[in-house]
């Protein structure tokens, strides 16, 4: 049996996604021991890091924006960004994966232990996080249990899945909930351009025959996008400046939304010292 | 029942306090110590400093929490010592026992206090010392 990490990576303006995953895959090698698979819109600076590059072309016309700290002011600003939000080939994991079992992840996201390796070893088809923290603990995701108050909310950034007929039948009805998510936003009262989570959320809940579900990976730890990541040491130590706080957390996985620290070249110089 | 006078509040309703209305004198040095010995800066710094610990040792938990399951035959179970208490007194050496995700489990008695117990200890042992340098921060800018 094949295990591997199956990450996306599709460029844009404002963020390096490449930088970000090549990150990523360092991260995952270090950590987790698997062979890793990108798929991406062209051929990678360091193919060397990948297992396999599969060359996809996204289709994705939305946009995003997100408020990030203004690095360009010393005193605490923030400034709006606006950027393509490329992340229509996530449905077509499964059958796009060489691997009989497969970690997905967000390319955003750092493997700091080997915590995901347990639940590969489970008998489980398709698993994924239903709940959030804020690592700063300011905010919070309570509000984000439900989409909309109609069904549980999933998070399409970590899921480990098989190819049994289940996982599939959930992977199929992403896509088609991706297809004709006019109807499906309505359905569920959504009010924003097409997200993985949402898509996830409702095809893994229907598939359960409607019900939450029993087996879940434990809550995902999320650092907002008003934060940055100011250093990671070699103990795989994280300082994280929060605004006007600054908070250490030590060999917690972690889901960062400020793309721009992740493609710093301080922290792509601390990775890389961590990870050598 | 009580009458209610438009747009004023409802006398259950909470609404500001009214401090001269209770009869206290506040400006008394024996409720409040009015001279301050320590500095509105050094109060700031200190509650910054609480506010990052408590973030730290929250993300601490959360960590550890993780830290503390274990899988046993494609099961997937917490190492809590109501757990590890039971495994310790039942007598059989094959059982059922339903595991995180609620699902029947058969499991090797032996075999997983041991692991339940070795994962314990070494996290709870990780927990303490982490917790421990987190409590000996003087300042916020002591993380770095």
């Amino acid at each position: 049996m094949t295990t591997g990490v199956v990450l996306h990576a599709f460029g844009g303006d404002e963020f390096d996604y490449y930088t970000i995953a090549d990150n990523c895959t360092k991260l995952v090698t270090k950590f987790l021991g698997l062979p890793v698979t990108l798929v991406t819109d062209k051929e990678p600076v360091n193919r060397s890091l990948y297992d396999q590059v599969i060359l996809s072309a996204s289709l994705a016309t939305w946009s995003r924006t997100l408020v990030v700290r203004d690095d360009t002011s010393s005193e605490y600003k923030e400034k709006t960004m606006k950027y393509p939000f490329k992340n229509d080939t996530r449905a077509l994991s499964l059958e796009l994966s060489p691997y009989d079992v497969t970690i997905l992840l967000d390319s955003d996201y750092l493997v700091f232990n080997s915590e995901l390796l347990k639940f590969v070893t489970l008998d489980c088809d398709f698993l994924c996080p239903w709940f959030a923290h804020d690592i700063t603990g300011k905010g919070g995701y309570e509000g984000f249990r439900y989409i909309n108050g109609t069904i549980p909310q999933a998070w399409a950034t970590v899921v480990i899945f098989n190819k049994s007929i289940a996982s599939r039948a959930i992977f199929d009805y992403w896509k088609l909930i991706q297809k004709n998510y006019e109807y499906y936003q309505a359905l569920m009262l959504i009010n924003s351009h097409f997200r993985n989570d949402y898509a996830l959320s409702l095809a893994a809940h229907t598939l359960n025959g409607c019900r939450p579900l029993d087996e879940k990976l434990p809550p995902m730890m999320m650092l907002p996008a008003r934060n940055y990541i100011e250093k990671i040491d070699t103990n795989k130590n994280i300082i994280i400046n929060c605004m006007d706080t600054i908070i250490k957390v030590s060999n917690t996985n972690l889901h960062v939304m400020n793309k721009l620290c992740l493609q710093s070249q301080s922290i792509c110089q601390d990775i890389d010292a961590l990870t050598s | 029942m009580d009458s209610v006078t438009p747009g004023e509040p409802h006398p259950l309703v909470c609404g500001p306090v009214k401090f001269e209305s209770v009869g206290v004198d506040f400006s008394s040095s024996t409720l409040y110590n009015l001279n301050m010995t320590t500095s509105s800066e050094t109060l700031i710094e200190f509650t910054q400093l609480k506010i990052d610990q408590q973030a730290s040792k929250l993300a601490l938990s959360e960590r550890i929490e993780q830290q503390l399951l274990i899988t046993h035959n494609s099961g997937l179970f917490k190492a809590t010592t109501e757990l590890i208490s039971f495994l310790s007194v039942w007598d059989a050496d094959e059982l059922y026992l339903s595991d995180m995700y609620n699902t029947p489990v058969k499991i090797n008695r032996n075999e997983l206090l041991t692991e339940l117990k070795q994962t314990y200890q070494s996290v709870m042992n990780e927990w303490h010392c982490e917790f421990e340098q987190l409590k000996k921060l003087r300042r916020g800018k002591d993380l770095k």
